[in-house]
């Protein structure tokens, strides 16, 4: 199962030039493209592109090391009460997915 | 669909089909998994709408499927209600597809906690079973809940969406 936008069946901008590119060279621009949050006056966004940062080793770990610490434990243990059904929300299964994930992607 | 097919049709969905209620969007955090193909996480927190709500996103990817989601809502109340699916199901206790409805402790203030029975503080209350929900969906109930004032504004963002 996928979840997609519905509008005439396909993403938004999928299979379009965007900003006079073809869609894989403007991803290869937001890759590099880490600005900062947007905010303007009349607080409506304009389409200045979506930037991204992309998470590092380093950054997968700062991000544990803040889940620890929210949820007062180390990952091994959040990891496996999460499982259990000891802890619930956003925030919960942030640290556990990513905790996954660095497990998968790493050791 | 990868990550970044994703990421772009997430910046479809914040940029321009609803672009006239959010004011403001953290950089999403993105990560591929190098071991499985189109596999991957993208995370933004702390989405701003103009009413000054706040939206939680995360997704993760296996297989070029959305195996596991997480989309929450916050108003300036405290008032909160999060859909997910964290991949992890205990029969009725913790259906796979789930809501949380409630208060959020960080938004709300003291005497309105202290009236509140327990269940609704947090993620205390129960897992209410819920049907898959793609992010569009939620998007929709943000929209027709909350942003309705304008309604033409709220017929085109939810068209947009296809819904």
């Amino acid at each position: 199962m996928t979840q997609k936008s519905k509008k005439h069946g396909k993403s938004v901008l999928s299979g379009r030039s965007f900003r006079g590119t073809k869609i894989g060279t403007s991803l290869g621009a937001l890759k590099e493209h880490k600005v900062a949050p947007i905010s303007t006056a009349n607080k409506s966004i304009h389409h200045v592109g979506m930037p991204v940062h992309i998470l590092t080793k380093e950054d997968i770990k700062k991000e544990i090391a803040e889940g620890e610490k929210r949820f007062g434990m180390p990952a091994d243990d959040f990891y496996k009460a999460w499982q259990n059904g000891k802890f619930h929300g956003f925030q919960a299964m942030k640290l556990g997915c990513l905790y996954e994930l660095y497990k998968d992607e790493y050791e | 669909m990868n990550i970044w097919e994703r990421h772009t049709e997430l910046e479809g969905i914040f940029y321009s089909h609803c672009q006239s209620i959010i004011s403001e969007i953290p950089t999403p955090k993105l990560k591929e998994a190098h071991k499985l193909k189109d596999s991957g996480s993208i995370i933004i927190e702390g989405i701003k709408f103009i009413d000054d709500s706040i939206l939680n996103f995360s997704e993760y990817l296996h297989v070029g499927n959305i195996e596991r989601y997480s989309y929450e809502y916050i108003q300036p109340t405290g008032f909160f209600f999060l859909y997910e699916n964290e991949g992890v199901e205990n029969g009725i206790r913790k259906p796979l597809h789930h809501l949380h409805v409630g208060i959020m402790k960080e938004h709300a203030d003291d005497s309105l906690l202290e009236s509140l029975p327990e269940p609704l503080i947090e993620h205390k209350g129960p897992h209410f079973m819920a049907p898959r929900i793609s992010f569009d969906q939620f998007m929709g109930m943000v929209i027709v809940n909350f942003f309705n004032e304008d309604n033409k504004n709220c017929e085109r963002m939810l068209r947009n969406l296809g819904l």
